[in-house]
C-alpha cells in the first residue's frame, strides 16, 4: 500500500515538472492560443496577397491604394470595394490636402494619365491636373503635409559602360490647380516623405532632407551626424511634438530636436526599416513603430519582422534598438503580433481617429494584404485582417 | 488530410468488422443460448475511434474562463483496456488531435494516459465509465510542451457479436500548462471529445 502511494506521488511529480520544464520560449502555448484575435475572414486572393503603397482618410472613407483605388465606409466591419469612377485605372499614390483628394492614376499599359482629384470622393476630375515634366520624366508618387501638395517625378538612366543605373528626381508643387516645377533634377534619392513641423515643409529623400517654407523653396539641409550610402538609405521622415525621427534601410533610427543635428540609434542586426510612425494621444504614453522588410546581405537573406515598437515617451536620443526595449502592447499581444503581420514586409502605417470616438490603425503590407487594429475605450482590439468580400 | 484519415480510419474500421465477421461465425448460435457475462478477467478490448473533440475553454490563471480559439478537431484514437474481473479494466490510450486555431495556426495534442475503466453490462450494451490520467504532448507551430492530462468520459457500447462491439464515446479532458513564473502564462485546456469506435474483443 505504501509502495502504491509512492508511485502514485511520484506520477504527479512527474508531471507537475514536465508541465513545468518543457514550455520553452517567449510565451505558454496555451497562452499563445487564448490570446490569438480571429481575423479569418474571407478576403478575394487577389486582396488578400495585395500590396498597398498609400492609405488615407477622406469624407467619411477609407481610400487605400490597392493597385487599383480601393475604398472602404469608416463603419465597422466595412468591405474595400473599387468604385466604379475608377476602376479602368491603376493608383499610384493618394494623399488628402484640405478638403481634396488626390491620386496619381495610370492606365492598364502604366503610362502615367496625371494627378485627378475629387472633393466628394466620387466625382472626379475630367481631367488630369496641369503638370510639365522634363525631358525623360515620369510622374511616380504624391506627397502632402498641411497645405504642401507634391508631385514628384523621375529620370531613371539605365547602366552604360562603367556608369551604373541611376535616377534624377525632380519635384513639382500644387499651385492652385497648376503643379508647378520645384527643385528639379535632384540626385536626391527617392523622395519619401513630407511633413510639416508647424513653421517649414520638411522633405525626406534617400539621401538627405529638403527644408522650406513653400515647395518653391525647398533647398537641401546640411545634416549632422546623418549619412546616407549607397546601401543604407534613409527611407522615412516623421515628425512629432519637437521631435524628429528618420529611418533607413540600414536598420538606423536617427532622432533630432532641430531637423538637423541627429543622434543615431543602432537598429538590430540585419534589420531594413521601411517606414516610421508615431502614434499618441493614447493617454500619456507615445510609441515610434518601425516597419521591417527582408532584407539580403552578404548573399545572406533575413525575413521582415512586421514592425518594431518602442515607447518613445521618454526617449533619449541615441538609445540602441534592441529586443529588450521592443513593446507589443497596449496595440497588439505578442500572439496577435506574431499571428497576424509578424512576419510581413510592413510598407507604410496610418492612423485615423474616427467620428464615434475610436483610433482606426492601418498596416499596408508587401504581399499580404491590408490589416487594421482598432482601439475603443482605450483598448486596442489587436491586428485583423481587412476583407473585400 | 484530414479527409484523408477519416476515409483512412473509416477502411480500418470496416477491416476490422470483416475479419471479425470472418473469424467468429460459429460462435453466433452459441451466444444466443448461452449465458454469460460479457467481460471475462482477462479479456482484452483493442478499440480504434475516431472523431471530433472541441475546445471549450481555457481556465486562465487570474481563474477566468476565456474562449479555447480552437476550430473543431479530426481525432483519432487507440486504446486497449484488460478486464481485471468482471467490470473493472485497466489500460492505456493514445490519441491525436489535429486543431486549427482561430489564427489558422495548427495545433496538435497527443494525450497518451493510462485508463481505469469499469463496464456495466447490458447485454448487448456496455457503458464503461472511464477515467484517464496521463500527459498530452502539444505541438503549435515551432512550440512544444508536455503536460498531464486528466481525462474523464464514457463509452456506450454495442456488442456486434462476440469480439466486436461499436461505440460512442464522450470525454472531457483537462490539460493544465503550469508556469511558475511568470504565473499569467498558466492556463488549463479543457476539451470535450466525441468519437465513435470499433473495439475487438481479443
Amino acid at each position: 500500500m505504501k509502495r502504491s502511494k509512492t508511485i502514485v506521488l511520484a506520477g504527479l511529480l512527474f508531471m507537475l515538472l514536465a508541465s513545468t520544464a518543457c514550455n520553452p520560449g517567449y510565451l505558454g502555448l496555451f497562452a499563445s492560443i487564448a490570446g490569438e484575435n480571429d481575423f479569418r475572414v474571407d478576403p478575394t486572393a487577389a486582396f488578400k496577397a495585395a500590396s498597398s503603397s498609400s492609405l488615407v482618410q477622406f469624407n467619411g472613407k477609407y481610400y487605400a491604394a490597392l493597385s487599383r483605388l480601393w475604398e472602404r465606409a469608416e463603419a465597422d466591419g466595412s468591405l474595400w470595394t473599387v468604385p466604379a469612377a475608377t476602376k479602368d485605372y491603376l493608383v499610384d499614390s493618394l494623399v488628402v490636402s484640405g478638403a481634396t483628394l488626390y491620386a496619381a492614376f495610370r492606365d492598364d499599359a502604366g503610362l502615367s494619365v496625371g494627378v485627378l482629384s475629387t472633393v466628394d470622393g466620387s466625382t472626379w476630375d475630367s481631367a488630369a491636373l496641369p503638370i510639365t515634366l522634363g525631358a525623360g520624366h515620369e510622374l511616380r508618387g504624391l506627397l502632402a503635409a498641411n497645405n504642401l501638395v507634391l508631385a514628384w517625378s523621375e529620370k531613371f538612366t539605365a547602366a552604360a559602360g562603367d556608369i551604373p543605373a541611376s535616377s534624377v528626381y525632380s519635384l513639382h508643387y500644387l499651385a492652385g490647380a497648376v503643379f508647378t516645377a520645384g527643385p528639379a533634377d535632384l540626385s536626391s534619392g527617392l523622395p519619401h516623405s513630407l511633413m510639416w513641423d508647424g513653421s517649414n515643409y520638411w522633405l525626406g529623400t534617400g539621401n538627405g532632407l529638403y527644408r522650406g517654407l513653400d515647395g518653391a523653396a525647398l533647398a537641401a539641409v546640411t545634416l549632422v551626424g546623418a549619412a546616407a550610402t549607397a546601401s543604407d538609405q534613409f527611407s522615412s521622415l516623421v515628425y512629432d511634438t519637437g521631435r524628429y525621427f528618420m529611418t533607413s534601410s540600414g536598420g538606423k533610427l536617427y532622432s533630432a530636436t532641430d531637423g538637423t543635428t541627429w543622434a543615431v540609434s543602432q537598429g538590430p542586426a540585419n534589420t531594413s526599416f521601411t517606414t516610421a510612425f508615431v502614434i499618441d494621444g493614447l493617454t500619456t504614453d507615445s510609441y515610434l513603430l518601425l516597419g521591417t522588410r527582408t532584407y539580403t546581405a552578404s548573399s545572406t537573406t533575413y525575413e521582415a519582422d512586421g514592425y518594431w515598437q518602442f515607447d518613445i515617451s521618454d526617449w533619449i536620443a541615441g538609445t540602441a534598438l534592441t529586443e529588450a526595449i521592443r513593446s507589443y502592447d497596449p496595440i497588439a499581444s505578442r500572439t496577435n503580433f506574431d499571428t497576424s503581420i509578424g512576419n510581413s514586409v510592413i510598407v507604410r502605417l496610418a492612423a485615423f481617429d474616427t467620428i464615434d470616438g475610436k483610433k482606426q490603425l492601418f498596416a499596408c503590407t508587401l504581399g499580404n494584404g491590408l490589416w487594421s487594429n482598432q482601439r475603443v475605450d482605450g483598448t486596442w482590439a489587436g491586428w485583423r485582417r481587412e476583407s473585400d468580400r | 488530410m484530414r479527409l484523408r484519415i477519416m476515409i483512412l480510419l473509416s477502411v480500418a474500421c470496416l477491416g476490422l468488422q470483416l475479419s471479425a465477421e470472418d473469424a467468429a461465425p460459429a460462435s453466433d448460435g452459441l451466444a444466443n443460448t448461452t449465458v454469460f457475462e460479457m467481460f471475462q478477467p482477462g479479456d482484452a478490448l483493442l478499440t480504434l475511434s475516431a472523431g471530433t473533440s472541441l475546445g471549450i475553454g481555457f481556465l486562465d490563471a487570474t481563474g477566468q474562463f476565456v474562449p479555447a480559439n480552437l476550430d473543431p478537431a479530426v481525432s483519432i484514437g487507440l486504446s486497449l483496456s484488460i478486464f481485471l474481473d468482471n467490470h473493472w479494466a485497466l489500460g492505456g490510450e493514445f490519441s491525436g488531435l489535429f486543431f486549427t486555431t482561430i489564427a489558422d495556426r495548427q495545433y496538435f495534442c497527443a494525450p497518451f494516459a493510462a485508463r481505469l475503466t469499469y463496464a456495466f453490462d447490458l447485454d448487448p450494451f456496455a457503458i464503461s465509465p472511464f477515467v484517464a490520467l496521463g500527459m498530452a504532448v502539444n505541438v503549435l507551430d515551432d512550440m512544444r510542451s508536455l503536460n498531464p492530462l486528466v481525462r474523464v468520459g464514457s463509452a456506450f457500447t454495442w456488442r456486434f457479436n462476440t469480439e466486436v462491439s461499436y461505440g460512442l464515446n464522450l470525454d472531457c479532458s483537462l490539460i493544465p500548462e503550469i508556469y511558475a513564473d511568470p504565473a499569467y502564462q498558466s492556463h488549463a485546456l479543457f476539451l470535450f471529445g466525441a468519437t465513435l469506435s470499433a473495439t475487438y474483443h481479443l
